[in-house]
């Protein structure tokens, strides 16, 4: 295994671990979920050094199970679309060094990606974080119902919206380590206590199946990668499936909606990072306002501070009516149109990315507000909580699209019955990048 | 004038509010956990006997309760908050819209559950320290909030609503005078602008706080000085306000819902009989005075149910009150104990005061050897053996009879006070160790018969 190489070229890993024994599995893990034996720095350089006193749930739960290869990069807290946000080098799509793999599950999705042994990646969504990775890198990528997989030892983004999800070439390999993962925690109140069936049984015939497309999800997307989830969806018609078209017109609301909760929240789960019990320290000098105010300014890199300051903003009195709560209002009426669209649908069935993985350069001349705009796709389904599955389904100019599929709340079972009748019926996802 | 108080009980819970922490008095940074101390990747998870017991304090101030009710994140940043937010309740609190009786009613504006923040410790005072000291074992232990509108028109309403706040509490159980503290918000407003007195601790401090601020905020209207929109803080050591900070503005601490925790759907909670009920169920069925009742009930369920409890098997009501209310009651403040924490039981109690009436021991025996035996749990039994024995006090009768002759004589030609000499001589041969009545019957008899 050339791990070493690997992260060279793509800069995958924030942490790689010295020694790895041969195994039939592998895991990397996000570096926002706690590990005891390797530092955890959630890609900010605010915690370049924090040795977590304990493992995340997940991380107890697949101890055991494979072999555990490293922490994978990612855009700082969850902070960003393109992986242009890590404290600790930028990285690179395996397919084309010179674009995005897309963020914030950056490393998780390239390691998925490139690594030719057997590896599943513990990756995590807050507005899409596991799907556009995913998409950019052609693996799979499942981001769960939120609750179902217990968040304890996740460094919150945003709490009301963080999912633990899974990423790998291979669906059956999603499908085995979400048995390990899934289940109660008691030391997640959020989470999930009721039943849950095998993953690894849930495929079989899609026909009949009810899959909605919604008119929404195409209007702001390329044409190349229109066509090839076009080719996608009439490949679920041929099997069988029921394809309607469908309207989710709050879709145009979901961004401001999702930004507004995501970096409220965000911006009081980073208070902490003050240099007093967490973060970077300095000398202490000053009253604690001038000192916490230096440790913050040296710690956070543009976009945490962008995020800190929009989100502190949208719930101060005066601003908090008009932001926040109204945004909780849309949240809530995006997930009645989602439970609305289940009572007639079995599936959605959407673009995952609006675009190819662009190179850096393109990234650069964006600015913020248009980089946020390439979530449009994933915020919505991310604020309702429904499970989603980001599905290889083809190349175009050599670079992977992804066909993303929405179910209703806890119905993970039929996305790994569609993605799997499309995985027997497609090659895609068996190819890896030559690096 | 008007005052209004924000009110923080810590709660009486074995652990923390949302970890396991215990909440018991121990060495400075101790009762810790990756939780309390809000370390990256932590959730927290809610202590269900801390939201049982705010929802009976709410009940018990005869707050409405909200059908459902959440968590919410207060953010500012201070050194005392290991995660710059805490958490508590903002929009839907516990119970809302309540009163406590105090002869008049008292608004409760209120009730809310929130987690305390870590205890700084200034080794010089506040501004006389150059470092400060941190300890978080208590950050996280469950505080109820409780507000009052600024219905206190003097500090005497101050002080009689905190006896019944204190008295309703003991009852539910929520709260325990020797671990638990209570803090207070104090808004003072003589004439228009309202000044807050922040975090005053302990009953005796709060009332302290209030008169001075009363005093200062006379004297600046006497000399027509304005008084400023400000907060203060209550030094505990001269007794005086100072300023912190003008307040121009309402505080912002941008509340956000806590959707780490679940929210709670409103309990109906059985809560027990109240102080203001069982008083007047004492005036009735014991037929004791109000004061009586009173002093009994406020007091606590355990100190009320001992004296029904001795009550029920001894009768004669008045003389058990005088008895706990004098005797036994001194003797526990002065040991800082709660009868709760002592072995004595009401069956031993009864055959004390039955020792007492049979002529067993003295009175005056009974009131030393109750200091002695609350704190020591030695059983009444021992006590009693440690009296003379009738042949012995016999005997001590006889021999003072036959050493002082002069005042026997004198008793017999009609001088009464030479028999109180007589006893005195007895009790001081037995060392007290007997009944004065008895000895005094002793005395009469022996003499009589000579």
């Amino acid at each position: 295994m050339k791990l070493k190489r690997l992260n060279e070229k793509t800069n995958a890993f924030i942490t790689l671990k010295e020694e790895v024994e041969e195994a039939e599995l592998y895991f990397s893990i996000k570096d926002n979920i706690c590990t005891k034996d390797m530092r955890t720095t959630a890609g900010s350089k605010m915690l370049y050094n924090y040795h977590p006193p304990f493992d995340a749930t997940v991380v107890e739960r697949i101890r055991g199970k494979g072999e555990i290869l490293g922490k994978t990069s990612m855009d700082s807290w969850g902070f960003g679309t393109f992986g242009t946000n890590c404290d600790f080098g930028t990285p690179r799509n395996p397919w084309d060094l010179g674009r995005s793999p897309g963020g914030s599950s950056s490393g998780a999705a390239i390691v998925a990606s490139a690594l030719k042994e057997r590896n599943v990646a513990l990756a995590e969504s807050t507005g899409g974080s596991i799907s556009c990775p995913a998409s950019f890198c052609n693996v799979f990528g499942l981001t769960p119902t939120y609750g179902l997989v217990s968040r304890w030892g996740l460094i919150s983004y945003a709490d009301s919206l963080d999912k633990i999800g899974l990423m790998a070439r291979d669906l059956k390999d999603i499908a085995l380590v979400m048995n390990y993962i899934v289940g109660g925690d008691e030391r997640d109140p959020t989470s999930y206590q009721g039943r849950v069936p095998d993953y690894t049984r849930c495929f079989g015939e899609i026909r009949g199946l009810k899959v909605g497309v919604p008119k929404e999800y195409f209007e702001h997307v390329e044409e190349e990668v229109k066509e090839k989830v076009m080719d996608g969806i009439s490949l679920l018609d041929s099997l069988g499936a029921e394809i309607r078209e469908v309207s989710l017109k709050l879709t145009k609301y979901a961004l401001a909606s999702y930004y507004i909760i995501a970096l409220s929240e965000a911006s009081t789960n980073l208070a902490r990072f003050c240099g007093l019990k967490y973060g970077l320290s300095a000398e202490m000098k000053g009253e604690f306002n001038e000192y916490f105010s230096k440790v913050r300014g040296s710690g956070f890199n543009q976009e945490s501070k962008r995020r800190i300051i929009l989100g502190t903003f949208a719930r101060m009195a005066g601003y908090r009516g008009r932001y926040y709560l109204k945004a909780l209002k849309v949240r809530r009426l995006i997930i009645n149109e989602f439970k609305e669209i289940f009572s007639r649908c079995d599936l959605i069935a959407a673009p995952t990315m609006p675009i190819l993985p662009p190179k850096f350069e393109e990234i650069e001349e964006l600015e913020p507000i248009q980089v946020y705009a390439m979530d449009q796709l994933t915020v919505g389904p991310n604020l309702a909580g429904i499970p989603m599955l980001s599905v290889p389904i083809g190349f175009s100019r050599g670079l992977p699209v992804g066909l993303h599929l929405m179910a209703d709340h806890f119905r993970e079972d039929l996305l790994f019955r569609v993605g799997r009748a499309i995985q027997e019926h497609t090659n895609y996802w068996r190819k890896v990048p030559e690096l | 004038m008007r005052i209004g108080l924000e009110v923080h009980v810590q709660l009486k819970t074995k652990s923390k509010l949302f970890c396991n922490c215990p909440t018991d008095p121990a060495e400075p940074n101790r009762n810790i956990c990756p939780i309390c101390l809000g370390f990256p990747g932590i959730r927290p998870f809610p202590n269900e006997e801390a939201i049982l017991l705010a929802f009976k304090i709410a009940k018990a101030l005869n707050c409405r309760i909200l059908e459902r009710c959440f968590f919410s994140r207060k953010s500012y940043f201070y050194p005392d908050m290991p995660k710059n937010y805490q958490i508590t309740q903002y929009e839907a609190p516990i119970g809302v819209d309540g009163w406590v009786d105090i002869g008049k009613k008292i608004r409760i504006r209120r009730v809310h559950l929130e987690e305390d923040p870590a205890r700084l410790v200034h080794p010089g005072g506040i501004g006389g320290s150059d470092h400060v000291l941190i300890d978080y074992n208590r950050a996280g232990v469950p505080l109820v909030e409780i507000v009052t509108e600024p219905d206190f028109e003097d500090v005497e309403e101050v002080k009689r609503f905190f006896k019944k706040l204190l008295s309703i509490l003991l009852h539910l159980r929520a709260f325990d005078p020797l671990k638990c503290s209570i803090r207070c918000d104090v808004n003072i407003s003589l004439g228009d602008t309202r000044v807050e007195v922040k975090n005053v601790t302990g009953l005796k401090h709060i009332e302290r706080a209030i008169r001075y601020e009363i005093l200062r905020q006379e004297k600046l209207l006497k000399e027509g000085k304005e008084v400023k929109r400000e907060t203060r803080h209550f030094d505990e050591k001269t007794g005086l306000t100072t300023s912190l900070r003008e307040k121009e503005f309402e505080d912002d601490y941008g509340y956000i819902f806590d959707p780490d925790l679940p929210i709670i759907e409103g309990i109906e909670v059985e809560i027990p009989e109240l102080p203001d009920r069982m008083v007047e169920r004492f005036v009735e069925e014991y037929g004791l005075k109000e004061e009586k009742a009173k002093a009994i009930a406020y007091e606590g369920p355990d100190f009320a149910s001992f004296f029904e409890e001795v009550v029920k098997d001894f009768g004669k009501p008045e003389v058990v009150a005088s008895w706990m209310l004098t005797h036994l009651l001194k003797c526990l403040n002065f040991n800082h104990m709660r009868l709760e924490d002592t072995s004595l039981t009401p069956k031993e109690f009864v055959e004390f005061l039955r020792a007492m009436e049979e002529e067993r021991i003295s009175e005056r025996y009974a009131k030393e050897m109750i200091k002695e035996w609350v704190p020591s749990g030695k059983k009444v039994e021992e006590f009693l053996k440690e009296m003379v024995s009738e042949e012995e006090l016999r005997r001590a009768v006889e021999e003072v009879l036959r050493e002082h002759r002069k005042a026997v004589e004198d008793y017999k030609k009609g001088k009464k006070k030479a028999l109180e000499f007589l006893i005195g001589q007895v009790l001081r041969r037995i060392g007290g160790r007997a009944d004065v009545k008895k000895v005094r019957r002793l005395l009469e008899e022996s003499i009589d018969l000579k």
